[in-house]
C-alpha cells in the first residue's frame, strides 16, 4: 500500500493540497475528481489533508496577553537607536567610499607611473627609425665610444643639432668621457662608414627583445585601467549612497 | 468545520476591509513619527502577530518578546513601509524576527520549550470557546499537532501555520514571504504532507475513521 506512493501518479501531492483549498483550475479539478474516483488511496490521503487541515485551523485563537502598544519611553530609545545605527550607517558609508577613492587616485597613480616608463621604453626602443637628438644622447650612454662615434659622424645627420648637444652632454660626463668621444670620433673618420652599418645592427635587434616587456607593461596598463573603472565605479556608487543617506 | 474556517475568513475579511480607510491614514501619521497612530495600529494587528510567533516558536514567553521586538523594528523601519497592505508588511518584519529567533536559538538550544510538549499548556487549551470539559484526546492531539509544526523545515512551517492557521490566502502569503505563487504552493504541499505523516504516526489520537486504515 505505501509503496503506491512512491509510484508515478496522475495525481501530484500539491494536487492534492490545492484541492483542499479548492485552488484547482478547472482542468486540474476534473482531472483529480476522476482519479479520486479510482483510487482509494487518494481518496484517503485527501481526507487526512482535510482532518489535518481542519485541525490546524481549529487550534485556539489565541489573543495577545497583554498590549504590545509602545510607550513613549520605549519610541524615544528606539529612536535614539535608530539615529544611532543611522549615523554609524553613515559614518562606515563615508569610509568606505574615502578608501576607494584612494585606492583610485592609487590606480591612477600607476597607471601614469608605467605609461610614463612605457613611452620612455618605446622611444629608446623606437631609436633606430626616428631618434631625436636627446635619445641619441642616451643611447650614447650605452654604448662603446667608437659605437658612438662612429654613430655621431655616420648614421646620424651630421647636423647642427648633434653638436648643440654634444656639448650639453659633455660636462655632464666624466671629463675623460669627452676627449675619448673626440678620439673615439677621430678613429671612425678613419676606418669610414662602414662601421656606422655594423653599429646599427645591435639597434635593430633591441625591439625584438623589447617586445616581451612591452606585453607586461600592456597587462599592468590594462590591469590598472581595471582597477580605475573598478575602484572609480564603486567610490561613486558608495558617495551616491551616502548622500542618499545624510538626505533621508 | 467549515463554519470556523468560514467565519475566520470572514474575521480577516472584516478586519481588512472595514479598517481600510483609517489604516491608510492610520500609517500616513504614524510616518511622520505620530505614536498614538502606531499604536492605534499596533492594537489592532497585535493578535494576529503573536499569533504567528506563538505557532512559529511554540514558546510563551519568547513569542511575547518578539511580539514586542516586532513593533518595536516596525516603529523605527515605518519609513520603508510604502503604502501597500500593512498587514502584510508587518506580517513580514514577524516572519523574519521568529526566523532570527529560531536560527539564534539553535546556536544555544534551550533546555525545554517552556511547556510546549505540555498538555495543560495555554497554547493548546486556552480559548474562550472552548469547555474545560474538552476531552484529552483532543489536547493532546492539539500538543501533537504543535510538536509536528515544530518539526517542519522553516520555510514550510511559516507557509503552513500562515495559510491554515492564520487564514492567509496564497496570495496574501506570497506577498508576506516575498516568493512566488508557485513557491507558495510548493512548500505548502510539501508542509502539509510531512505534518500529515507526523500525524500518521500517532493513530490512536485521530478520529475513528483514520485510526484503522493502513
Amino acid at each position: 500500500m505505501r509503496l503506491l506512493g512512491f509510484r508515478r501518479h496522475p495525481v501530484s501531492e500539491e494536487e492534492l493540497s490545492a484541492s483542499v483549498d479548492g485552488r484547482l483550475s478547472n482542468r486540474q479539478r476534473e482531472r483529480v475528481e476522476a482519479h479520486l474516483q479510482s483510487c482509494a488511496d487518494c481518496r484517503r490521503k485527501l481526507e487526512e489533508l482535510r482532518f489535518l487541515v481542519a485541525e490546524l485551523r481549529a487550534l485556539p485563537e489565541t489573543k495577545a496577553p497583554r498590549s504590545f502598544a509602545l510607550s513613549p519611553e520605549m519610541a524615544a530609545a528606539t529612536r535614539r537607536e535608530a539615529i544611532r545605527e543611522r549615523h554609524e550607517e553613515r559614518t562606515a558609508a563615508r569610509r568606505i567610499y574615502l578608501g576607494l577613492s584612494g585606492a583610485t587616485v592609487a590606480a591612477a597613480i600607476l597607471l601614469i607611473a608605467v605609461v610614463g616608463s612605457d613611452v620612455a621604453f618605446f622611444s629608446r626602443g623606437g631609436g633606430g627609425e626616428s631618434s631625436t637628438n636627446a635619445t641619441t644622447t642616451f643611447s650614447r650612454e650605452a654604448m662603446s665610444p667608437a659605437e658612438a662615434g662612429a654613430e655621431a659622424d655616420g648614421s646620424i645627420e651630421p647636423g647642427d643639432a648633434t653638436k648643440d648637444v654634444a656639448p650639453g652632454v659633455a660636462p655632464l660626463l666624466p671629463t675623460a668621457v669627452a676627449p675619448e668621444d673626440r678620439l673615439a670620433a677621430d678613429a671612425a673618420d678613419a676606418v669610414e662608414t662602414p662601421s656606422a652599418e655594423v653599429a646599427a645592427a645591435p639597434q635593430q635587434a633591441r625591439p625584438v627583445a623589447e617586445d616581451a616587456s612591452h606585453l607586461w607593461l600592456w597587462i599592468v596598463e590594462g590591469a590598472a585601467g581595471g582597477l580605475i573603472v573598478g575602484f572609480g565605479a564603486s567610490a561613486f556608487w558608495m558617495r551616491r549612497r551616502w548622500v542618499q543617506m545624510n538626505r533621508s | 468545520m467549515p463554519t470556523n474556517v468560514a467565519l475566520r475568513r470572514w474575521k480577516l475579511a472584516r478586519e481588512s476591509s472595514s479598517t481600510g480607510v483609517d489604516e491608510a491614514l492610520l500609517t500616513e501619521r504614524a510616518r511622520t513619527g505620530d505614536l498614538a497612530a502606531f499604536n492605534a495600529l499596533v492594537e489592532m494587528y497585535q493578535d494576529v502577530v503573536y499569533r504567528l510567533c506563538l505557532r512559529m516558536l511554540a514558546s510563551i514567553p519568547a513569542a511575547e518578546d518578539v511580539t514586542q521586538d516586532v513593533f518595536l523594528s516596525a516603529y523605527r523601519r515605518i519609513d520603508s513601509f510604502r503604502g501597500g497592505v500593512f498587514r502584510a508588511w508587518l506580517l513580514r518584519i514577524a516572519a523574519n524576527a521568529c526566523t532570527d529567533e529560531l536560527r539564534r536559538r539553535r546556536h544555544r538550544p534551550q533546555v525545554s520549550l517552556d511547556g510546549a510538549g505540555d498538555d495543560d499548556s495555554p497554547l493548546h487549551l486556552v480559548d474562550g470557546s472552548e469547555s474545560p470539559e474538552e476531552s484529552l484526546l483532543r489536547r493532546e492531539l492539539r500538543s501533537h499537532i504543535q510538536a509536528g509544526l515544530m518539526a517542519l523545515p522553516l520555510d514550510q512551517r511559516v507557509v503552513v501555520v500562515l495559510c491554515d492557521v492564520q487564514g492567509l490566502t496564497y496570495e496574501e502569503i506570497s506577498e508576506v514571504l516575498n516568493v512566488s505563487l508557485g513557491t507558495v504552493k510548493s512548500r505548502l504541499s510539501r508542509g502539509r504532507a510531512r505534518l500529515r505523516e507526523i500525524l500518521l504516526r500517532q493513530r490512536e489520537l485521530l478520529p475513528h475513521p483514520f485510526r484503522h486504515t493502513v
